[in-house]
């Protein structure tokens, strides 16, 4: 096994609101194939509750964790 | 976890986070932000939230790695040095095959649809179980399976020890246990 304790890269990341934003995006368009913009604003107004029970459920819940990145404001 | 400042906070947590994932990949965890607010922040992988693809000795095996942590930053009382600490709101720890899909899902997501206590999902592809003649069978893949919180930690173990994913440090075992005692301290209700 092929292991090491150095090095450790512990420097301080927090997403930029530009960082949040485009990783948002990219999950969004990985797991439903739309924009985060999009995703966002169908979820604000409820469309993908009835989702949340269903085959999409495990996709769905992945971008609900992550909202947060996309939600930053500039 | 503590700190003086809401970022000072967020950054222990980071940093448990972070030490728990370099036993296993070289991929940086990342913040939504430490602003207080009525929100939750997220954790992820960088830089896209991707699962990581980890391998086995040998490379026999190859399993994806999906997490993201939900916190909320919550003001301490004022007799208290740190003046911050993080709350966890949530989690979705996907272990997925390298075609992305599922093969264990643990959820807790109390704010969001579905049940609010932590649980389990088994993949939606295994082959529903025979329950007896002229009964409906079970499918495995549908139910959410009641657990206890779970830490990154714990994930992380669970990958090493029974799915066999090569470890990158030495002293992984020693450092998941006491990240796993830093985890528990932020599910403070």
């Amino acid at each position: 096994m092929a292991t090491t304790n150095a090095p450790e890269l512990l420097t301080t990341q927090f997403a930029t609101p530009e960082e949040g934003r485009s990783l948002f995006d990219a999950a969004a368009r990985r797991e439903l194939g739309m924009s985060g913009e999009e995703f966002i604003r169908r979820w604000d107004q409820g469309e993908f509750r009835d989702a949340l029970n269903g085959p999409e459920h495990v996709k769905l819940m992945r971008l609900v964790m992550l909202m947060p990145f996309g939600r930053q404001d500039a | 976890l503590a700190g003086r400042t809401p970022e000072r906070a967020v950054e222990e947590i980071l940093d448990v986070f972070r030490r728990v994932a370099l036993c296993i990949t070289d991929r940086p965890v990342l913040a939504s932000g430490y602003r207080p607010s009525s929100a939750s922040h997220s954790l992820s992988f960088a830089p896209r939230g991707e699962p990581v693809l980890l391998a086995s000795d040998g490379r026999r095996r190859r399993i994806g790695l999906f997490f993201s942590h939900l916190f909320r930053l919550v003001a301490v009382g004022p007799g208290s040095a740190d003046r911050w600490r993080v709350r966890s709101a949530g989690y979705v720890f996907d272990a997925l095959d390298p075609d992305g899909r599922e093969i264990l899902t643990y959820h807790w997501h109390p704010e969001a649809a579905g049940p609010d206590y932590a649980h389990l999902h088994l993949s939606g592809r295994l082959a529903p179980l025979d329950a007896g003649q002229g009964f409906e069978p079970v499918a495995l893949g549908e139910p959410h399976l009641p657990t206890e919180r779970i830490t990154f930690a714990a994930i992380v173990r669970l990958l090493i020890t029974e799915f066999r994913i090569a470890p990158q440090r030495s002293d992984w075992a020693v450092g998941l246990d006491q990240a796993d005692r830093a985890e528990r301290r932020i599910w403070i209700d």
